[in-house]
């Protein structure tokens, strides 16, 4: 197994990628992490309300666009609950496609979600404790 | 009613962590309030239809994250935002100190969008603390809620929505 190989395995698992029209409908899609074989042909902007909310910003994408970058989504993944960071771009060959890439960065943000929730909870317990005293 | 009455918006949920903003969209969406509290980060979408008079408007409601800065929310979050609600704690000053300031940063980030202030957590005060709280925050909050209680949670929503219908129709 050389590098690219190895590198990959390693992150294949975590990753899926989408092909859809700027209209909408799923065209494409890899199997890495679910299946997707059902909604091929169903339009995403009728699937979930995120890219309902984004469809004026995707359409609109041409071919010098810049990605969508949507980092840390709490997303229900077709059946795949976790937090992902999703990026939207013009597919380079076909400017009327879109390729939603999609990264299963659960166990990151879980830990963040860990810290961030101490943090938050020794604020509030600041905020109290100076408002009795005060 | 017929597809020109369906109306679909954007809509966000804004303001310091731990004010309730998971917990109102919650009890609106599900009729849920969460037991305990689990810090939110990133963003989460919802959507619930309404339906006003002969209308009927989809919000899309972006949970995002609470922040102490509004200039580090991400300007792709608020993007296409019709309008959002602004969420304090009337039990934490911190929440609405320099309202005016932090709802000024909002609305130059998302020029033209509805805005609602709901003051949450209306059961931890009486109602005279209550209207002291109200009365101190630099900008009046249109509506005290309680998520817990599921008080007045879905009115909150619904003037928001009645806000967007009527900037829609004009």
């Amino acid at each position: 197994m050389n590098l690219d190989e190895l590198k990959l395995s390693l992150i294949q698992p975590k990753t899926q990628v989408i092909v859809f029209g700027k209209d909408g409908p799923m065209l494409n899609s890899c199997q890495s992490m679910e299946d997707m074989s059902s909604f091929i042909n169903s339009s995403l902007y009728d699937l979930d309300p995120l890219f309902k909310s984004m469809e004026p910003l995707i359409e609109g994408m041409h071919a010098d666009s810049d990605p969508i970058f949507i980092p840390c989504v709490e997303f229900d993944f077709f059946g795949r609950k976790g937090f992902f960071d999703f990026q939207i771009s013009v597919h380079p060959d076909y400017p009327e496609l879109r390729a939603w890439l999609a990264v299963d960065n659960s166990s990151v943000y879980r830990y963040y979600q860990k810290i961030q929730q101490q943090r938050n909870e020794l604020l509030m317990e600041k905020e109290t404790r100076s408002k009795k005293v005060g | 009613m017929d597809s020109t009455n369906w109306i679909s918006k954007k809509i966000a949920l804004l303001g310091y962590h731990a004010v309730g903003k998971t917990s109102l969209i919650s009890q609106f969406v599900e009729q849920k309030f969460p037991e305990s509290y689990l810090s939110t980060i990133g963003l989460k979408v919802d959507k619930k239809t309404v339906e006003l008079g002969d209308h009927r408007l989809e919000l899309i409601i972006w949970d995002i994250a609470g922040q102490e800065n509004m200039a580090h929310i991400p300007q792709y979050y608020l993007n296409g935002c019709g309008g959002f609600i602004y969420v304090i704690d009337v039990s934490r000053p911190s929440t609405y100190e320099d309202l005016k300031t932090k709802l000024h940063m909002i609305q130059s980030m998302v020029p033209g969008a509805e805005m609602v202030i709901a003051a949450n957590k209306k059961d931890l005060l009486s109602e005279s603390e209550l209207e002291e709280v109200l009365s101190s925050c630099e900008i009046r909050p249109d509506i005290s809620t309680s998520a817990k209680e599921n008080d007045n949670v879905e009115d909150l929503f619904h003037m928001l929505a009645s806000k967007l219908l009527a900037a829609h129709e004009s």
